[in-house]
């Protein structure tokens, strides 16, 4: 009789220990202490809107403490002060690992549970729309009068890469170049006032910038797999193809983006590449990164250097930008962009609010105002025009290349691709394979994950 | 067993006591010099940590690293505090984390007992799925987990994070397993006989020798709701609900790292870890004396 | 005791056994549900999955044993994960065992100040992963890390290239994971404290030095927790990820030398949306596992003492 009474005695206590469980679980979070300190972004509360107004939420990977979050959240709080009808909700979503989306994104979404709007990375848009995650917003565009012509083409190849419909709205977007030590190439006896424009030249200026102390390397005129030297980079210099869009194949094989990656182990032949990857390895970040600390002498890499690296850590250091060389016999000015979007995903269930927002988001004036706070590239070409873009000199340079820059192609495999394509340039530059079997390879897997999407 | 020694052989007891004792102390010292410098070595992260909290923004990234700060910069600490809802987050977390311990020592403990010390058929089948769980990769369980759990409606609220902890964890349910399993069956058998219902075998007699047990599934389980950074991310959608896992994400800027407020800020919440820890150990140095008990 | 059980009559001993089914369930009651609540769905929808195209954006779509064919006809980096997990595995669990057990052995010596040590292993584990990252890349950076530093100064070697050199990459992350023995040392401490103090004195008696003590009292005693920390570190390693993870940004750099078979398995879910290919990578990885690790349980009944039975 004992054993049955404790029995009951155990159930009964399990089910009231649940119920309280479950009863503190509903409770909302105390509320934070007020900080004495700096001004703290507190994170927009979901509180009931003011009167009556449609909270939606707006996903974004941003840190609320970064400029970048800032800027977004100024244009937020100028769309709901301006909205009657309408309260957007900022909510930082951190991104995990080597994407740049969240995966929180991808399990609302499966859950069925997505935000209305969210800030996203242009070049899934066309994987995301392949998927059938994000809503077809053309129709929304046409009659707010929003036309392929407002933005550069590259911009516009990405959001509406899949069948022709627009499925996102561009925002930021940035390009690539080549950074040139002045200091460097002067004590080469380069002349800095004639940079090269053909490989031929450019591989010359690296050969004379490399600098050995004894057996050990201290300077690196030039690494080609460094920073932003993708296969992407040099493969679009070479004038190579990626895809073609008669055929519909991808042709990461094409033989001018072999001779590029050529190109790229011939410098792991030329430097040694062992000597290479440890001394890469020693480099540091931030305020010790290495073009900044001398130890690469040219580096191809982004626009966003001059604000975030340049000038913030290194601002008497000389330096020049050009776009980068390309072989004399075939090949072309180039540079590619990335960049991000907002996208309203499948499922939302505000969708006209959502648009209302993302459009107002992405206007002429208020991307300008956004590009110019954070020091990015607008995707606008009105935006572009704006003179704040050009004061700097070399930025400059990069607000030129805008009109001729390519995007990766705008694939539903692009993720994919990328990934492939970045293996491969790992494999290539460690002389484990040669460009040619790395590169026929990519084509082969790619194009048997495209067939999922052909049929 | 300790017990009586012949009369001729006590002054050689004697003699092997004193040499005996002789080696306990050279053998103690052989274990400090084996502990001393792999402690040094085990401490490196640690001190870099600290060292890394105290840099300013200039120092942080210099290479080779710079061991002592200079200038020491002690603001950082307040500064990381500022930088985050740290106060709100840590509130959350303690929430999340005691709830969850409480949860599944309570019933790890209970289904660990009856795979241990009950003889039932379906037991060892039971034991087998359990520790299979722990084998199939949580990248492909925790899309589906998502979609059970929006089905029940928990999405943003921390239900996802606590209630499946009272349920038992399949970790915490083998380790203590084991435990209990080397206890003695007299023990069990005696209380039977005794009259005891299986519950108060288990509560009286079972549970107080398996403390160290006990107490290591309390701290390894607060050291996980403490680190956990996916379960917060995906559950929640309300930023004030959020857990410090994702506070520390907010030292990651665009384009650089905070990584000395970061490093300040994870130091200060490595405390309750610290404090729990030692509670842990004194229930180890406590020990487990099986008195009366005939081998 | 026993004399007297079996001179109970039989109608009351069959309601002892009816006693342990209903006392054995209803202790296991929360755990089975559980399983039924959080496990049986994920587990079984994983197991479609590996049957289908999944994107997770979209519902999967039936692909028979395509998934499957793939990995094993078509798919370099499928081998090519599946060796470097099984290298890791083979050197860091023996390594790690052994590691383990030594510590915790020295860790449990009544010295003054043990308790400090202790806290001392175990910082380790409070370190967040991302600083661990950064860390590790300086400790064994070839030009400036202390590893090659004190290999010079030392010894007089030249030190290798590690996580650089695709040929050291792996040993160098062995390496790290000896370092991180600070949760299994944690529960070698839990079960070498129900040792009973008795057993060392009798051996002691008997004239057992430290070392045969070890030997013979301690390390059998404590072959429930080895066998547990095993287990628990052949599922790790097969699962192996983290840490590479952080220390290579995702890609398992330097050419794939870093490409664990967990590793690949995340990236096909999250990065290329191909999770029903990585649920098939993970019913493969879950099938060698639950074999290994029968076949462990199978051996642990010739050297597992457990006291209680």
């Amino acid at each position: 009789m004992s054993k049955a009474i404790t029995r009951r005695a155990l159930l009964r206590q399990a089910a009231a220990t649940t119920g309280v469980v479950v009863l503190m679980a509903c409770q909302p979070a105390k509320p934070a202490e007020k900080p004495t300190a700096e001004v703290v972004q507190q994170p927009t509360a979901a509180q009931p809107a003011p009167a009556g107004k449609l909270v939606i939420d707006f996903w974004d990977p941003s840190t609320p403490e970064s400029a970048w979050a800032k800027s977004k959240k100024a244009i937020l709080d100028d769309f709901n002060a301006k909205s009657e009808k309408i309260q957007v909700n900022m909510v930082f979503k951190p991104t995990t690992g080597q994407t740049q989306m969240s995966e929180a994104l991808l399990t609302a979404i499966a859950g069925g549970t997505p935000p209305d709007s969210a800030y996203f990375d242009r070049f899934i848009v066309p994987t995301w729309a392949a998927e059938n995650s994000l809503t077809d917003l053309t129709e929304l565009a046409n009659a707010a009068g929003i036309k392929a012509e407002d933005y550069f083409p590259f911009a516009w190849k990405e959001a509406s890469g899949w069948k022709g419909r627009l499925w996102a709205l561009p925002h930021d977007t940035d390009d690539r170049a080549v950074y040139i030590n002045v200091e460097k190439a002067q004590k080469a006896g380069l002349d800095i006032n004639n940079p090269p424009k053909y490989i031929d030249e450019f591989d010359q200026w690296a050969e004379a910038m490399f600098e050995y102390e004894g057996p050990r390397l201290i300077t690196a005129g030039f690494i080609p797999w460094a920073q932003q030297g993708w296969i992407y980079s040099y493969g679009f210099s070479w004038n190579g193809k990626f895809f073609d869009e008669e055929k519909q194949q991808v042709t990461a094989n094409d033989p001018r983006i072999v001779a590029a990656c050529e190109w790229m182990a011939s410098y792991s032949k030329k430097y040694d590449i062992a000597t290479i990857d440890s001394f890469s390895q020693a480099f540091g970040q931030e305020a010790q990164e290495p073009f900044v600390m001398g130890q690469l002498a040219m580096t191809y890499d982004g626009d966003w250097r001059i604000a975030s690296v340049q000038e913030r850590y290194a601002p008497d250091m000389e330096y020049i930008v050009i776009p980068m060389p390309y072989p004399k016999d075939g090949g072309r000015v180039a540079t590619w962009a990335g960049g991000w979007s907002l996208v309203i995903p499948r499922g939302a269930k505000n969708v006209d609010a959502g648009w209302e927002f993302i459009s107002f988001f992405t206007n002429v004036d208020n991307m300008v105002k956004f590009c110019v706070e954070t020091s990015h590239i607008p995707t606008r070409t009105e935006s572009a025009k704006d003179p704040r873009f050009r004061e700097n000199k070399w930025h400059a340079v990069f607000m030129d290349l805008l009109p001729i820059a390519d995007a990766r192609p705008p694939l539903p495999i692009g993720q994919f691709l990328w990934t492939a394509l970045a293996e491969a340039r790992d494999l290539i530059v460690h002389l484990t394979k040669t460009p040619q079997e790395a590169l026929d390879d990519v084509t082969k897997r790619a194009n048997e994950e495209m067939k999922k999407y052909q049929s | 067993m300790a017990g009586e020694t012949a009369p001729s052989q006590v002054s050689t007891v004697s003699g092997n006591v004193r040499r005996r004792r002789l080696w306990r102390r050279i053998g103690r010292l052989w274990g400090h010099l084996a502990l001393i410098p792999l402690s040094i070595v085990y401490m490196i992260p640690f001190f870099w940590m600290l060292s890394t909290a105290l840099k300013t923004d200039r120092q942080v990234m210099v290479w080779p690293p710079v061991w002592i700060p200079n200038p020491v910069a002690w603001d950082n600490f307040p500064r990381a505090i500022a930088f985050f809802p740290f106060w709100r987050f840590l509130a959350n977390t303690l929430t999340i984390a005691v709830l969850a311990m409480l949860g599944i020592l309570i019933s790890s403990s209970l289904v660990a007992y009856s795979l241990a010390r009950i003889r039932w058929p379906g037991r060892d089948l039971l034991f087998g799925i359990t520790v299979a769980t722990m084998m199939l990769p949580y990248q492909v369980t925790i899309i589906p987990l998502f979609i059970q759990f929006t089905r029940f409606k928990w999405i943003n609220t921390y239900l996802p994070l606590i209630v499946p902890a009272w349920f038992g964890g399949a970790f915490y349910i083998f380790l203590l397993r084991q435990f209990f399993m080397t206890i003695p069956q007299e023990l069990s058998d005696a209380a039977r006989m005794d009259g005891a219902s299986e519950f108060r075998t288990f509560y009286q007699i079972v549970l107080p020798l398996a403390r160290p047990a006990l107490a290591t599934v309390l701290l390894f389980e607060f050291l996980a709701r403490w680190r956990d950074f996916q379960g917060p991310l995906i559950y929640l959608q309300d930023p004030r609900k959020y857990t410090i896992s994702l506070g520390l994400s907010y030292f990651r800027l665009e384009h650089s790292t905070e990584w000395q407020l970061l490093m300040a800020a994870s130091l200060t919440l490595t405390i309750p870890i610290i404090i729990l820890y030692f509670l842990t150990q004194r229930t180890f140095i406590q020990g487990i004396a099986l008195t009366g008990l005939k081998g | 005791m026993m004399a007297e059980a079996s001179a109970l009559p039989r109608r009351l001993l069959r309601t002892q056994r009816q006693r342990n089914v209903v006392n054995g369930l209803l202790f296991a009651a929360p755990w089975i549900l559980g399983l039924l609540l959080f496990y049986v769905y994920p587990i079984f929808s994983s197991l479609y999955y590996s049957f289908c195209d999944y994107s997770i954006l979209q519902a999967p779509k039936w692909a028979g044993v395509r998934n499957y064919l793939t990995l094993f006809t078509n798919d370099e980096k499928f081998i090519k994960s599946i060796y470097n997990t099984l290298y890791y595995a083979f050197f860091a669990l023996p390594l790690g065992l052994v590691w383990g057990v030594g510590i915790a052995l020295l860790l449990n010596m009544k010295v003054k100040g043990v308790s400090i040590y202790r806290t001392i292993y175990f910082l380790p584990v409070l370190v967040p992963d991302v600083a661990l990252g950064i860390l590790w890349l300086w400790v064994f950076n070839p030009q400036l890390g202390i590893l090659n530093a004190l290999l010079w100064k030392w010894f007089h070697i030249v030190g290798p290239g590690w996580l650089s050199d695709p040929a050291w990459a792996k040993p160098s992350v062995i390496i790290i994971s000896l370092w991180g023995v600070g949760q299994a040392v944690v529960i070698y401490l839990a079960g070498l404290q129900d040792v009973p103090q008795e057993l060392y004195d009798a051996a002691e008696v008997d004239g057992a030095n430290a070392w045969q003590r070890i030997r013979h009292v301690t390390i059998p005693m404590i072959t429930p927790v080895i066998l547990f920390n095993l287990i628990i570190g052949l599922i790790g390693a097969f699962q192996y990820f983290t840490t590479a993870y952080v220390i290579t940004t995702g890609d398992g750099r330097p050419a794939l030398s870093l490409m664990f078979y967990a590793m690949y398995l995340y990236q096909n879910a999250f990065v290329l949306y191909k999770m029903g290919y990585a649920s098939a990578m993970a019913w493969l990885l879950f099938l060698a596992a639950v074999v290994s690790s029968y076949a462990l349980f199978r051996s642990s009944a010739r050297w597992v003492y457990y006291g209680g039975q």
